[in-house]
């Protein structure tokens, strides 16, 4: 046999080897030789604790996705901060940097994980493709978490039926945050712009577990010509906090 | 006059179904949903007489019946765009009679209808207010003839609005008109108005007398209600009813808000009470109830080696994806379906359901699927369905399937219809439909109808020949009360249209349409038609039409060249003397720049030997409903033309699925023409080709 069909036998191997599903279920990590449908990997663990199937979250860790749209917007900062000669600015840009490269990434599947919803209803129970997989499963979140444009990032308590505005009271916004509307990026991957100011306060609640992402305020002319780098860094910021892994 | 005709089976249902369906989707989230806005007197986003810079959400429709003591108001107002909003209306002015003549329009009261506009130029923010341009009545004769600026801006539970308006907005002439500073030709508002009305007079647009009104919407904490407090600019010196009393420029108003309606009353000019019901949908998100069967479950094991009862596959193809199979074709790794789709509108959905059924019934070696549309007789479209992809996303073998991105559509590949001879279905064919004539603002009588059957026969000579005829026959009318037939008015066009009452009111049982037929594809892309014999009410001839269209495209052209003649009103049979030619070079756009929006443009000969073109605009909201607007511009001076100045109307096009139970195809047109004549008029062609090839790129479905 010659060295290069010996690579390629080598080649198919490595393929095979990694044409598999591996799962990891909050710690627990599971290999699959066939591709399980989601039932079958909750399966083991759905009973074990009152799970609050709305907070339940599947990620594929093996796309780097993620990463890359970090870089970006870390770039996106770094141009921002440039460009600006106001200070205050340019420090909300770096904290907020110091901010994402803290986070814990992994490309969100927005599906919606739930045992008895996938036993029944064959579009919420599809086979997972080949990779690898966190699947995490919570109790009922009791925080939401305050990130963007804002002084203390970091988790609060949730509050049952209060408007998004309600956490923001005593927070302090950062120099360049909007303070008109903010992303409530829900616990189920779903994206909501909510009003919370004098004339657009909207009674829109966060989910348990919810991120309330503060979003930056385009310059007033930049507001005429919606393809703007601040526009851009709030698409961007919200996609990255859905990818966001949080405890 | 309007004809609307719906199959006779779906009619009923409509009947049946029509409270229960077309409701706002409003309940789509679990989150509190804002009380959103609310409708002025006149119709249109507004406080109590003025209208506001406030938008309503798009695809809004708001229909809405006020009364304040001498105008009674109708209205249907529509929210186009997002920054568009357009209103229709009809006034009744209680205090003033429709003609001073009783053996014309008896006792009937006035009536006069209107058009509105607002554009909103500004969106709210931190600082700016939401700012909004508009016009009221723009149709020439209007009573409350009026533009205005207005801005709005919110403060918590407060709405502040104030505008400014000219016409019938700003008669108080509270403040100077800042364009009359600017040039002297805005001091003075020109009088009366231009053409033979219908006309938008621009040249008196922000001229003469301008005020200031303004007022403010306070949301109470009780969530249905709100209250409204205006000051409004008009001082009612010079209305159509009479100068009316104003002992205050303030109106109050209250607005309480119970499911899809708004209730509301006002006290208004410090001397009257005023009080409206308005009914609100929105034409995105109106749904309807289906009963349907459940889409094929895929097993985990598919080992079919031959298709082993062909009629079973028949049936499912009917009953589970409303597709009749006409014929089919399988080779070695191809299976091939020929036939119609007969129910399912929305085309997704009904090629995932004949994908399903495809993937249980068909041997499973075959890797590919082939569905060839049909539309009567004409092939339109084929879809490649890759079987291993389809059924791996049908059966989510994947994490994420997407079904759309298993086929694609084409135009019909020569192999494809090579192996097959589709059958031409010669023989008899029978249907019956509804019809329903309606007129509005009759000086007999504000509402006119005449309602029946058009009870229709063929034969079918092979595909693409056929010879048609319809009979209508009128069930119920008060078409008796009309005073006249013929208009007084001394015209220099051709009566090609304004014979309509005779027309109707001819007798209860007369031939609608008489002829025969030849239609089929061509060349690639390429559709074409000839016809002859008695085509439509008023005119019977030959004619043939060119369609270029091809699979999925956003545009389309094509010409239609006819040569007719005048029916007589007298009988079924005869012809007047008058005879044209008329043709049109037709061009279809669904420009990208605008969302689900088609363009149209016949540009040509019309029957009173007229020449321009007729532009139509649609737009389809994501409910399927289609509202349009068309206006004919040609050769015809507004004085040639009568009443009207220039041919024009409006439409909306509801899909009977809406209505039904089931799923169904068709749609029910309901036109609104203001004022119908002679000039700009088109042949009403027993058959379109763009109708025909709907399929090949749906904008109606």
């Amino acid at each position: 046999m010659s060295k290069v069909s010996l690579l390629l036998l080598a080649l198919i191997f490595v393929i095979n080897a990694n044409a598999a599903v591996t799962v990891t279920v909050n710690t627990d990590t599971r290999r699959y030789d066939t591709n399980p449908r989601i039932s079958e990997v909750l399966q083991p663990y759905a009973l074990q604790q009152p799970w609050y199937w709305p907070a339940a979250t599947l990620y594929r860790t093996d796309s780097n996705k993620p990463e890359q749209l970090r870089q970006r917007v870390l770039q996106l900062l770094n141009t921002l901060g440039q460009q600006t000669s106001d200070l205050g600015l340019r420090e909300t840009y770096a904290s907020l940097g110091t901010e994402l490269l803290s986070w814990q990434l992994a490309e969100r599947v927005v599906l919606a994980i739930d045992y008895d919803a996938a036993r029944v209803k064959p579009e919420l129970n599809p086979r997972l493709d080949d990779g690898e997989y966190l699947l995490q499963l919570k109790l009922r979140p009791e925080q939401v978490y305050l990130t963007g444009g804002i002084a203390q990032f970091g988790a609060v308590p949730h509050k049952a039926g209060a408007p998004v505005k309600e956490y923001l009271a005593s927070a302090k916004l950062l120099n360049g945050a909007d303070s008109s509307q903010l992303a409530v990026v829900q616990t189920n991957g779903q994206v909501q712009i909510a009003g919370v100011s004098y004339w657009n306060l909207e009674q829109i609640e966060a989910m348990p577990g919810a991120q309330l992402l503060v979003l930056f305020a385009p310059p007033l002319l930049d507001r005429l010509t919606a393809d703007s780098n601040i526009t851009q860094l709030n698409t961007l910021l919200q996609q990255l906090a859905v990818y966001r892994i949080l405890p | 006059m309007m004809v609307v005709r719906t199959s006779f089976t779906l009619s009923l249902l409509t009947l049946a179904l029509l409270s229960a369906s077309l409701h706002a989707a409003n309940a789509s989230s679990w989150q509190q949903q804002g009380a959103g806005v609310s409708q002025m007197a006149h119709g249109g986003v507004g406080l109590i007489q003025t209208p506001t810079a406030r938008m309503a959400q798009a695809g809004d429709l708001s229909i809405n019946y006020t009364d304040n003591q001498e105008y009674r108001l109708w209205s249907v107002s529509i929210q186009l765009f997002d920054w568009m909003e357009s209103t229709v209306r009809y006034t009744d002015v209680r205090n003033r009679l429709y003609s001073d003549d009783p053996g014309f329009s008896g006792t009937q009261t006035y009536k006069d209808k209107g058009i509105d506009v607002k554009f909103r130029l500004l969106q709210e923010g931190m600082y700016l207010p939401q700012v909004s341009v508009g016009v009221r009545d723009f149709g020439g004769t209007g009573l409350f003839e009026s533009e205005f600026i207005s801005v709005s801006k919110k403060w918590h539970n407060f709405d502040f609005h104030l505008g400014m308006g000219w016409g019938y907005l700003g008669t108080s002439a509270n403040t100077s008109n800042p364009f009359c500073e600017l040039k002297d030709s805005f001091c003075q508002r020109p009088q009366g108005y231009g053409g033979r009305g219908g006309k938008i007079d621009y040249d008196k647009f922000f001229k003469g007398p301008a005020s200031l009104f303004g007022g403010i919407e306070y949301q109470t904490p009780w969530q249905p209600l709100r209250l409204k407090l205006e000051y409004e600019g008009n001082n009612y010196q010079n209305d159509f009813a009479g100068a009316l009393v104003q002992d205050s420029n303030w109106n109050f108003g209250a607005v309480y808000r119970w499911g899809d309606f708004n209730f509301d009353v006002n006290y208004q000019r410090g001397n009257t009470f005023g009080f409206g019901v308005h009914y609100a949908m929105n034409l995105h998100n109106a749904t309807q109830v289906k009963i349907k069967p459940a889409p094929r479950v895929i097993p985990q094991v598919l080992n079919r080696s031959e298709i082993t009862d062909r009629s079973a596959l028949a049936t499912a193809l009917l009953y589970e994806a409303g597709f009749v199979l006409q014929t089919s074709y399988m080779s070695d790794d191809e299976f091939v379906i020929y036939g119609e789709q007969v129910s399912y509108r929305d085309n997704k959905e009904a090629i995932e359901r004949i994908g399903r059924i495809m993937v249980n019934e068909v041997p499973a070696h075959i890797s590919r699927y082939r569905v060839v549309n049909y539309a009567g007789n004409l092939p339109l479209v084929e879809t490649v369905i890759d079987a291993k992809d389809f059924t791996a996303a049908a059966r989510y073998d994947v994490l994420q399937p997407d079904i759309t991105s298993t086929y694609v559509r084409q135009q019909l590949q020569p192999d494809t219809v090579a192996h097959i001879s589709y059958p031409s279905n010669s023989g008899f064919f029978t249907g019956v439909e509804t019809f329903w004539i309606q007129t509005f603002g009759n000086p007999e009588a504000f509402y006119m109808y005449q309602g029946g059957v058009f009870a229709n026969a063929g034969y079918r000579l092979n595909r693409s020949l056929m010879l048609n005829g319809t009979a209508k026959v009128t069930l119920l009318e008060n078409f008796d009360k009309f005073n006249y037939k013929v208009d007084a008015e001394t015209v220099s066009l051709p009566r090609v249209r304004t014979y309509v009452r005779e027309y109707v009111t001819g007798s209860t049982i007369s031939m609608e349409n008489l002829y025969l037929q030849w239609q089929d594809k061509i060349a690639p892309n390429i559709y074409a038609q000839a016809y002859g014999g008695y085509l439509e009410t008023m005119f019977g001839g030959v004619g043939g039409e060119m369609l270029y269209r091809p699979v999925d495209s956003r545009f389309a052209i094509g010409f239609d060249v006819n040569y007719v003649q005048q029916r007589s009103y007298e009988n079924n049979f005869d012809f007047f003397d008058y005879k044209t030619f008329t043709g049109h070079i037709n061009v279809y756009w669904q420009p990208e720049f605008l969302p689900d929006t088609q363009l149209t443009f016949n540009i040509g000969q019309f029957l009173a030997k007229d020449k321009g073109v007729n532009i139509d605009f649609a737009k389809r909201f994501d409910s399927g409903i289609i509202v349009g607007a068309y206006a004919a511009i040609t050769d015809v001076s507004s004085e040639q033309y009568g009443e009207g100045s220039f041919s024009k109307g409006f439409y909306v096009s509801i899909p009977f699925d809406l209505f039904s139970l089931r799923p169904s195809k068709g749609r029910g047109k309901l036109p609104w023409i203001p004022i119908s004549r002679d000039g700009g008029q088109p042949l009403n062609r027993p058959n379109t080709l763009i109708n025909a090839t709907e399929q090949t790129s749906p904008f109606y479905d």
